[in-house]
């Protein structure tokens, strides 16, 4: 009696735990939704109510959601009646094993595979711009199919084979026959298909990130957002999205009891049934006609291209410019972010998006103009580009005049340090990123290009170096780094440096300052070599019309926009890099002018950047050869490869595996003994 | 007789629809994948890629992936087996909550689950290690595990464990001749279902292991997305999936032979 109470308490223990497990970061999520420092608690609520840009993303996930759930499950249930009625075993099985591909085949190799079709298929019939709504679409319901199949398909199963026959021998016409008999049986495996599907398509992350293009839907989102660290009002939309399914779910369970309880009245669910199918129907007709509309809106639209946060958006009353831009010139523009360079080329090089505006920096913008991608910008047009100050005016000797590029922002990469961890000031050098001292509290660029340029950097190696040693020798030093790494970082180094969770960084000048905002106990510096001499990168972001853009009017107005004096301060003050435009400069209003915050001046505008010295393209990264690319991009997977204490790792799995062969040993030496025993008996 | 042919002829075209897409959307980008394996960046036909799968390097951060994910999916079924067992023991009220709150995170949004993950393992100090990606993924798939394995076992009668009790046996002998085998079908959807996305995922080991080494779903992702080589990436891609079936295959070996088995999901 006894041994059952505690056996009762240890299950009950164990379920806790494991539901403890379960709900501890949803719970970390909806207690950060709510702000406890003081002001409006619900603010990250109102913040989300009032982002555009998350509302039209939920809306896109919803589209999508609803008529790849709708198609997939009118597609699935009439191949699952289909198949059914197969008597050649052979097709059957062919039949489901390709249902299952899409199943147990990961979910990047069935975007990869998609993303490769589309790739060859819409260029073959001279298709530019394909990936998009419909790529998308397609995608969702190519994965959603078999698990609508899956569902039906048993229900079919349960169901005497004689039903529809009987129908059919009795006069019903075989749609009637489908209708009337074989629907309301299989009714719940359609339900939980559509269900099963519709969820899916709601959480796709994988299989949208390469096929969606320029479509936006929400965790795309989410992980475009979350690249600094996630924002409040992320957390409040996740909180509303548990509360909501919550509810649904809930409310789910008490009518399906109710339901089965009324199952017995058949002409009821009959009615229900056919309601139901009635409503699926309009949803799909109204889809389909809706399509078109999908297209004609892209027409008109400006499609522009940056780096995530790199432009005023009306976050925390600053001015939106993109809307401000919509409302000035009537034009819509859809408004695209990446992360780094690479990601950029990748995208204007494989086709399948065409984008208008784009703000490569230097190296690969030179890239770009060298392989073709880029179109002239014609500066009649650009009435602001007496804005630009001289310094920056034709800066890239490969571009003396300007012809294909304006610049955006100026800045260069320094050293991040924390003053709780780093007590004495550092000299200014790079040997504090291989600092033993800081063991595990490093952060270095998640990027081949920064992190070789660092290396290449502290070794005194030419960043610009075409001999394949240099690179070489850098991939060294960047190993014997990994030893002192915390982790590699892109925008995650926001949340962790203002959070003192590292101690040592290197990123651009204007973001550290957006950390001190958050972290005073943050220090910056630029480092030098042994002359003395500024031993660091410089860049210049440029903006560019690609080769393939239709609206060059609407791109040309766009660019001259960009440079008006108020739109260029209000993004000078949002981004907090160096602005090349004079007139943010000159405005008493900036506030990182030597005026108004002579700190953040001297970080953002040293004599390198403000025209005292000479700006020196020594330090700008340039377009390497073929060769230089692919020794770097091979020696960087062979940095992020290599050391890492996997002993335990793989001892570990040596285990498993040694367990598991056991137990097949056992298994078969059983059956043996029992087949010995079994022709005993016989004998 | 022969209008009944026709009649099944007929209700066998309404599969035609998907049986068209299937073979457009599944069927040929799988041979794409094959084709662009074996060919270069200007289409003519080579081994580099799959010889580049064998350098040092890449066979590390193969062994690496499938290493964690096959730690991930014991874990994952050392956890959910006895969980979905005591569930299908509640009462049908205790089960109907049980399997609604295992359902509900899944609901959450993988990307910003994750990032919750990862706040947890840096307050907890074990961040950008083998073991927060591996936490990630259990977390991340533990229901996936469960589900199938409660769904099986919950249909099971119960008067089978009595009989066997009844005849004799142990309690231990009652789970490892009655109960386990008669789940296995529950454990190998169950098996299937974690360890394919453990050992493809980019994110989790991305956010949660900081970059400080690499699987083979951040290579296929980096391949796509930045450095821009289709080739070497559908060659991983194609490694992915012949593994998968491999291990699939060794998983329908524990089964099949006794009961009627091979249902993968």
């Amino acid at each position: 009696m006894k041994k059952g109470v505690t056996n009762k308490i240890l299950k009950a223990l164990y379920i806790a735990i494991v539901i403890l497990f379960l709900y501890s970061p949803i719970a970390l999520l909806i207690y950060r939704s709510f702000n406890f420092d003081g002001g409006n608690v619900f603010q990250a609520y109102k913040d989300f109510f009032v982002n555009n840009a998350a509302k039209e993303a939920l809306k896109n996930s919803i589209i999508i959601a609803v008529l790849s759930a709708c198609i997939s499950t009118v597609i699935g249930t009439a191949a699952a009646v289909g198949i059914s009625k197969y008597r050649n075993k052979k097709i059957k099985s062919a039949v489901m094993m390709v249902t299952n591909i899409p199943m147990t085949s990961p979910d990047i190799v069935t975007a990869v595979s998609l993303v490769l079709l589309f790739g060859m298929a819409l260029t073959l019939i001279g298709v530019k711009d394909f990936l998009g709504f419909y790529t998308l679409l397609i995608a969702h319901i190519t994965f959603e199919i078999p698990y609508v199949i899956l569902s039906v398909l048993p229900k079919i199963k349960q169901m005497d084979v004689n039903l529809p026959q009987a129908a059919m021998d009795l006069g019903c016409t075989p749609l009637k026959a489908f209708f009337k008999v074989e629907l309301p049986v299989i009714r719940t495996g359609v339900f939980t298909g559509f269900f099963m599907a519709f969820t899916l398509s709601i959480d796709d992350f994988v299989i949208s990130r390469f096929t969606a293009g320029s479509y936006n839907t929400l965790p795309l989102f989410i992980y475009s957002a979350v690249r600094k660290g996630v924002p409040d009002y992320i957390y409040a939309l996740s909180t509303i999205i548990f509360i909501v399914v919550f509810l649904c779910l809930i409310i789910k369970n008490v009518i399906g009891e109710k339901g089965s309880k009324e199952k017995k009245n058949g002409s009821k669910a009959n009615n229900a049934v056919k309601a139901v199918a009635a409503i699926l129907a309009v949803v799909v007709v109204v889809g389909v006609f809706c399509l078109p509309l999908f297209n004609a809106e892209k027409k008109e639209t400006l499609r522009v291209f940056n780096w995530g946060e790199y432009i005023s958006d009306g976050e925390d009353d600053t001015l939106d410019v993109i809307a401000q831009f919509e409302e000035e010139t009537g034009i819509d523009v859809e408004y695209i972010t990446y992360a780094n360079n690479e990601e950029l080329y990748a995208m204007i090089s494989n086709g399948g998006i065409t984008y208008d505006v784009i703000f490569p920096s230097d190296y690969m913008f030179e890239r770009l103009l060298k392989e073709g991608y880029l179109q002239k910008i014609d500066k009649t047009k650009i009435s602001n580009y007496n804005n630009i100050s001289d310094t920056y005016k034709g800066i890239f000797e490969f571009d003396s005049v300007d012809d294909y590029s304006i610049p955006y922002t100026v800045g260069m990469v320094g050293v991040i340090y924390n003053t709780d961890y780093v007590k004495e000031i550092p000299e200014k050098s790079w040997d504090l990123l291989w600092s033993d001292k800081y063991k595990g509290e490093i952060l270095m660029f998640d990027n081949p290009r920064d992190a070789f340029a660092i290396s290449q950097f502290k070794l005194g190696l030419d960043i610009n170096s075409d001999s394949l040693e240099d690179w070489q020798a850098a991939a060294d030093e960047l190993k014997n780094q990994k030893a002192v790494l915390k982790r590699y970082v892109n925008d995650e180094i926001f949340d962790i440096m203002q959070d003192g969770n590292a101690a040592v960084a290197t990123y651009y000048a204007g973001d550290f300052l957006t950390m001190k905002d958050e972290n005073e106990a943050l220090e910056f510096y630029y480092p030098e070599n042994d002359d003395g001499d500024l031993n660091t990168n410089q860049f210049i972001d440029v903006m560019c019309i690609t080769k393939d853009s239709e609206n060059i009017e609407q791109a040309h107005k766009f660019i001259d926009f960009m440079l008006r004096e108020d739109i260029a301060l209000a993004n000078a003050e949002y981004i907090c890099y160096a602005s090349p435009n004079k007139t943010v400069l000159e405005n008493p209003d900036y506030s990182y002018s030597k005026e108004n915050d002579p700190y953040a001046y001297n970080i953002l505008y040293p004599p390198e950047l403000d025209g005292t010295k000479d700006f020196n393209t020594n330090l700008m990264f340039r377009h390497q050869s073929e060769d230089v690319i692919n020794t770097m991009n091979f020696e960087w997977s062979s940095v992020k490869a290599f050391g890492g204490d996997t002993a335990a790792l793989y001892v570990i799995c040596v285990i498993i595996i040694f367990v598991l062969i056991l137990m097949m040993a056992i298994k078969l030496y059983k059956r043996k003994t029992r087949k010995i025993s079994e022709d005993y008996y016989k004998l | 007789m022969s209008r009944r042919g026709c009649r099944h002829t007929l209700q066998k075209l309404i599969s035609a629809p998907y049986i068209v897409w299937a073979a457009i959307f599944v069927v040929v980008p799988l041979f794409m994948v094959i084709y662009y394996t074996f060919t270069d960046k200007n289409g003519a036909f080579t081994f580099e890629n799959v010889s580049m799968l064998f350098t040092q390097e890449n066979v590390s951060i193969m062994m690496i992936s499938l290493a964690i994910a096959l730690i991930a999916t014991v874990l994952c079924l050392l956890v959910g087996y006895p969980l979905a067992y005591m569930i299908s023991k509640m009462s049908s009220g205790g089960h109907t909550a049980m399997m609604l709150l295992m359902m509900l995170p899944m609901w959450m949004n993988f990307v910003i689950r994750t990032n919750a993950i990862y706040i947890l393992t840096e307050a907890m100090g074990f961040s950008e290690t083998y073991t927060a990606a591996i936490l990630g993924m259990v977390y991340n798939f533990l229901p996936y595990m469960v589900l199938p394995i409660y769904s099986v076992i919950s249909k099971l009668d119960n008067s089978l464990f009595e009989a066997a009790h009844d005849l004799g046996c142990t309690k231990l002998s009652v789970l490892s001749k009655v109960l386990l085998p008669l789940s296995m079908p529950g454990i190998v959807s169950g098996i299937t279902m974690v360890f394919v996305p453990s050992v493809s995922t980019f994110y989790i080991s991305q956010k949660l292991g900081g970059g400080m080494f690499a699987t083979v779903g951040d290579k296929i992702e980096g391949l796509f997305m930045l450095t821009n080589n289709y080739n070497l990436g559908s060659a991983f891609s194609l490694v992915l999936l012949i593994l998968i079936i491999i291990s699939m295959a060794i998983m329908n070996k524990f089964t099949s032979d006794d009961d009627e088995g091979g249902m993968l999901l």
